[in-house]
């Protein structure tokens, strides 16, 4: 039984997919869908960017949690959207053992060379590490 | 009129540069536009001419100077006064100690190891003091922390240690003359002032498209500014003082201070962190590391000695203690400041200023790295982590379930 649903959202092709992919799944198991986006902060952080960062990304997320409420709302489930603040892997684990999540769903994320190297992909740390299921989520997924 | 336009492109070409680095990297903007300009510089002055970039013209002194006087505010305004009455002894206690062991340590080794004048190694030390709210802030809102006692203490702490980092700045280098009297007694008339009189004055004739705000705010801190640089002080100290004593009236209002900070950001800083970094000399930091080493080192060890016994004083336990006195060895936006007031103003030259500049930008970024690394006190993450704090959690739908099949 899936009671819970954790969908790390950053409004990307591959997190659309991953929404969409865990709202039907919620929809089948009758879970509750917890979002999870999560502001990246520029490093070093630096006075007033941070600041700034933090609000203007806040105030963008919330726009795209009304589209989501949208969906969901379509569909019947209920949705728990929160925008947190730091690294994404570490925000999205502690997110999922906090709410006792059985399921993350994560978009895929294709990075390569250089970035791959340097930035990493969230993705590879969130499966590596999670203590529950992980489905990653191709963003040609369409079903 | 010409010249003027060419090189406003340039360095607006050069500001643009450096935010799309800060976007691929993810690296603050004022870090990638110091390194932007010191690699300008360098290339720029090597093919063509040191004077390509005019970092001595008067307008783009006075933009660059702008942008430290309303970055200062807009920091100054970010403090959180019911946090600050409510800790401010536990927090000066720390902040303090945070701010003049460092002050002093480091004047003392660049002093006697490096063998800089005093009136530069006081600048040193002036510059290696300072801690970084942003980088505290940040660390304590990606694990909740900003929210325990813990972390309003902390972040109260750092905001009296940069506050004596830019009241050094402002005096230590003035020549306390009649004149600097008349700067003192003029601030405090208008630090108390400012708070009752700005509301009042917003209320009745603010909110206008023609930016009364920015204009009122704009006139206090160059009149400020030119008061404290007739006295032989630097304007970031007035800019800074304005900023805290309007953080619980400017500082709430966002709108205010997001114009500001589009004023700012899209203007200002890009041509003061630019020169900054235009000064810095690759060749001298490549000829002689151990200048910045030994720097470096000195703000580490002696914001460790300062900050830790402290902490135990306050009866941190020993997690926190540590995690508190590696957050409170960052620092980049006042370590610059005050190397650039200390060139500009003759007290280091550019070797020293490179030295100070790189060691500065260590610092905002190395104790982070261990802090989080090692020393995180995850027990007060597990009790009072709620999903990054300041960010409200929204329930955007509570309907239920129909269970119905995929």
């Amino acid at each position: 039984m899936i009671q819970k649903i954790l969908v790390p959202y950053n409004h990307g092709g591959s997190a659309e997919a991953a929404f969409n992919f865990a709202l039907n799944l919620a929809k089948k198991f009758n879970s509750q869908l917890f979002v999870l986006s999560v502001i990246q902060l520029p490093e070093p952080p630096t006075e007033v960017e941070t600041e700034a960062v933090i609000e203007s990304s806040t105030a963008h997320y919330h726009k795209l949690f009304h589209e989501l409420h949208k969906k969901a709302e379509a569909l019947g489930v209920m949705v728990h959207a929160t925008v947190a603040t730091g690294h994404p892997e570490e925000q999205i684990l502690m997110k999922a053992e906090k709410e006792n999540i059985d399921v993350i769903v994560i978009g895929h994320q294709t990075r390569v060379g250089f970035g791959k190297w340097f930035l990493g992909s969230v993705t590879d740390r969130v499966v590596d590490h999670a203590q529950c299921t992980v489905i990653v989520v191709k963003k040609e997924h369409t079903k | 009129m010409t010249e003027v336009w060419t090189m406003a492109a340039l360095w607006v070409g050069l500001a643009l540069i450096a935010t799309l680095f800060s976007i691929w990297f993810r690296i603050a903007t004022a870090l990638s536009e110091i390194i932007v300009g010191t690699v300008a510089q360098l290339i720029i002055g090597a093919m063509i001419g040191s004077a390509v970039l005019g970092t001595k013209e008067p307008w783009i002194v006075f933009l660059s100077g702008t942008g430290a006087i309303v970055l200062t505010f807009l920091a100054g305004a970010e403090l959180d006064p019911v946090v600050f009455k409510a800790k401010w002894k536990e927090s000066s206690l720390i902040g303090g100690i945070g701010f003049v062991a460092p002050f002093l340590g480091c004047t003392f080794i660049a002093y006697k190891f490096l063998h800089w004048p005093i009136m530069a190694s006081w600048l040193a030390g002036v510059a290696l003091s300072t801690t970084s709210v942003a980088v505290v802030y940040a660390v304590m809102l990606e694990f909740g922390l900003n929210k325990t006692t813990f972390g309003k203490s902390v972040l109260a702490a750092c905001f009296i240690n940069d506050l004596g980092t830019v009241i050094a700045l402002g005096l230590i280098f003035s020549p306390f003359t009649i004149k600097t009297l008349i700067f003192v007694l003029v601030s405090v008339v208008v630090f108390i002032a400012l708070p009752w009189l700005t509301p009042r004055f917003f209320k009745h004739y603010g909110d206008r498209p023609s930016e009364l705000e920015t204009k009122y705010l704009l006139l206090f801190l160059f009149g400020m500014g030119a008061l404290a640089s007739w006295a032989g002080s630097e304007p970031v100290l007035p800019a800074y003082m304005i900023g805290m004593v309007l953080a619980g009236t400017v500082g709430k209002d966002h709108a205010l201070i997001r114009r500001l900070r589009t004023l700012t950001f899209g203007l200002l800083t890009p041509f003061y962190f630019i020169r900054a970094g235009s000064f810095v000399s690759v060749p001298v930091l490549m000829a002689a590391p151990a200048a910045f080493l030994i720097l470096f080192g000195a703000k580490m060890v002696t914001k460790t000695i300062g900050v830790y016994p402290v902490t135990k004083v306050v009866k941190y336990p020993e997690k926190e203690a540590r995690y508190t006195t590696l957050l409170m060895s960052t620092g980049l936006t006042f370590g610059s400041i005050s190397a650039l007031f200390g060139l500009t103003h003759g007290v280091i030259d550019q070797a020293q200023y490179s030295y100070l500049v790189a060691a500065v930008i260590a610092s905002a970024v190395i104790p982070t790295l261990i802090a989080n690394a090692y020393y995180l006190p995850r027990h007060l993450m597990s009790s009072h982590h709620d999903t990054g704090a300041d960010v409200p959690e929204v329930t955007v739908k509570s309907t239920k379930l129909k269970g119905e099949t995929l």
